[in-house]
């Protein structure tokens, strides 16, 4: 018993200091993504909180407290334009770090308002993502802050990423463990055919594969889907003291929520871009290329994020209207501009890089020369500059 | 070199004892809650995955009727009713609206809620119904009336 409780805490401990190595780039691409994410789909427009009676005010434990009830239409208006400004200074890497934390500041307050009506869910992990990776540098590649930076990068604590993963650990063993307890896994009875038929007939989702899914008399489908659900959420749980494992697992759970999308409607779209910083990492860019220089490391995570916007959009027409489409009503320009943003940002990236590049490729090709002037005992031409 | 799980600094620093807090206060908090505590009730656990129930029970639904003057029935999908609100807070609407139906504000929002959905100017009254494992009914007086 001490004997693995000495193993568990150093674990911990080497999980936390050193087992989930990201990079500046990995974070920057999950910083742009997920910001257009939450800007087009992810942010649920507060104005309509303000026409509901006062009784349907019951506040979660948080700031939403001290409100005592539902905002006027003028200060929801207010709290979603600061939501979108802050959105946008992120995504782009204005002040990043500084914005993030205020952004977090924002979600509690709106999440807590949006959560006043009585389901609190899964959605705030999302937002929890935005002041952990802040921490770990994700405003120092892909962004104006990097453009603009003198000097090399800053060192950035490790400590955030894996705060992230046990984050995502406990919550999906909160999503296992009552399923053991209530009977998920007895065969007596089929709770996802349950919680699929409830959706379809009550909430009316009844897109994509539902229809099919709506025919299917299978129980032993039924009830490998339970085993496969719990068996799932239970991996995720567990295998977060081994990194290399948790970020396969990951990778499947990819495959789950887009199952879940297709079948029950459900759009976990946002959870991409939670498991994105665990997936796009050094070990991906040592994958894809043996020796990888700058250029070939900047497309590495520009391809690596693409399944993750498709798997987005495909999700995100069930996410329901976000709020630029709520009051501007021009999602696709929108959405057109931001990737030109994105892309131009990357450019300025790319071609800063391919400077950089140029200069080591001209200073490896001196290096012979320069070697051959120490051999014979001449001054260097960089000795001969500082002298001077 | 890749380092092992054995070779981390010998005092712990504040990021590691703060996550370590963190997650044992968060398995506190949950675990009070599905003990169904007073001090942090299930009712406010966010439900990452659902608070799932093991059965292939009647699922709930809703259906909101509205009684023109002429005594013509319509009936409003609950997914217009709401404009703006997100699926997931559907079920928590309708069951403030049955319970606080004696409120005259509530009232008031529903009836005009349905009417500018349903298109009709005035209602004699608004039906509001659930069905499933608890079904109940309520009956609104309309802006007709």
């Amino acid at each position: 018993m001490v004997h693995a409780s000495r193993w568990l805490l150093q674990r911990y401990r080497w999980v936390m200091s050193e087992g989930y190595g990201s990079s500046p780039e990995a974070l920057g691409v999950t910083r742009f993504l997920l910001c257009t994410y939450l800007l087009f789909w992810g942010v649920v427009p507060l104005r309509f909180l303000s026409g509901l009676p006062s009784e349907f005010f019951k506040p979660p434990t948080g700031p939403a407290q001290l409100a005592g009830g539902f905002p006027s239409v003028t200060i929801a208006v207010i709290l979603d334009v600061v939501g979108v400004a802050l959105l946008l200074a992120v995504a782009v890497g204005w002040k990043t770090r500084r914005n993030s934390y205020l952004l977090f500041a924002w979600a509690l307050v709106s999440s807590g308002l949006l959560f006043s009506l009585g389901k609190i869910d899964h959605s705030f992990i999302t937002w929890l993502i935005v002041p952990l990776l802040a921490t770990a540098g994700w405003g120092d590649a892909y962004s104006i802050d990097s453009l603009r930076r003198e000097g090399n990068r800053p060192v950035r604590p490790e400590w955030p990423l894996p705060a992230l993963a046990f984050a995502i650990a406990f919550g999906f063993m909160t999503a296992a463990l009552p399923k053991l307890g209530r009977g998920w896994l007895d065969p007596s009875s089929q709770a996802a055919e349950g919680y699929f038929r409830e959706f379809y007939v009550s909430y009316g989702r009844t897109d994509l594969l539902a229809g099919v899914v709506h025919r299917l008399e299978s129980t032993l489908l039924w009830e490998l889907l339970d085993w496969w659900t719990v068996g799932f959420e239970l991996a995720v749980a567990v295998t977060v003291l081994w990194p290399r494992v948790f970020r396969r697992v990951l990778l499947t759970a990819i495959v789950f929520h887009v199952s879940v999308a297709f079948i029950m409607n459900i759009s976990f779209a946002a959870m991409m871009h939670v498991y994105l910083p665990f997936i796009a990492t050094r070990e991906l860019r040592g994958w894809l290329s043996e020796r990888p220089t700058n250029r070939s490391m900047h497309w590495t995570y520009v391809m690596a994020a693409l399944p993750f916007s498709f798997a987005t959009l495909a999700l995100a027409g069930t996410s329901g209207r976000g709020v630029v489409e709520h009051y501007v009503g021009l999602s696709e320009i929108a959405i057109g501009a931001m990737v030109c943003v994105g892309v131009a940002v990357v450019a300025f990236s790319i071609s800063r890089d391919a400077h950089d590049l140029i200069a080591y490729a001209k200073s490896v090709k001196e290096r012979p020369h320069t070697l051959a002037r120490r051999v014979a005992g001449r001054p260097t031409a960089s000795t001969q500059t500082s002298n001077t | 070199m890749v380092a092992g799980p054995n070779t981390q600094a010998p005092g712990w620093s504040y990021p590691e004892i703060g996550v370590a807090i963190a997650l044992v206060l968060s398995g506190v908090v949950w675990l009070l809650g599905v003990a169904g505590s007073e001090i942090y009730p299930a009712a406010n656990l966010p439900s990452f995955g659902g608070i799932p129930e093991a059965s292939n029970g009647e699922p709930t639904s809703w259906q909101v009727t509205l009684t023109s003057k002429s005594g013509d029935e319509i009936k409003v999908a609950h997914e217009l009713l709401f404009p703006g609100v997100p699926d997931s807070q559907w079920p928590h609407l309708f069951s403030s609206v049955l319970e606080h139906g004696n409120a005259v504000s509530v009232q008031s929002w529903l009836v005009s809620q349905a009417e500018s959905t349903s298109g009709l100017e005035c209602s004699t009254s608004v039906a509001v119904e659930q069905f499933g494992p608890a079904p109940e009914r309520r009956t609104f007086d309309g802006s007709c009336e």
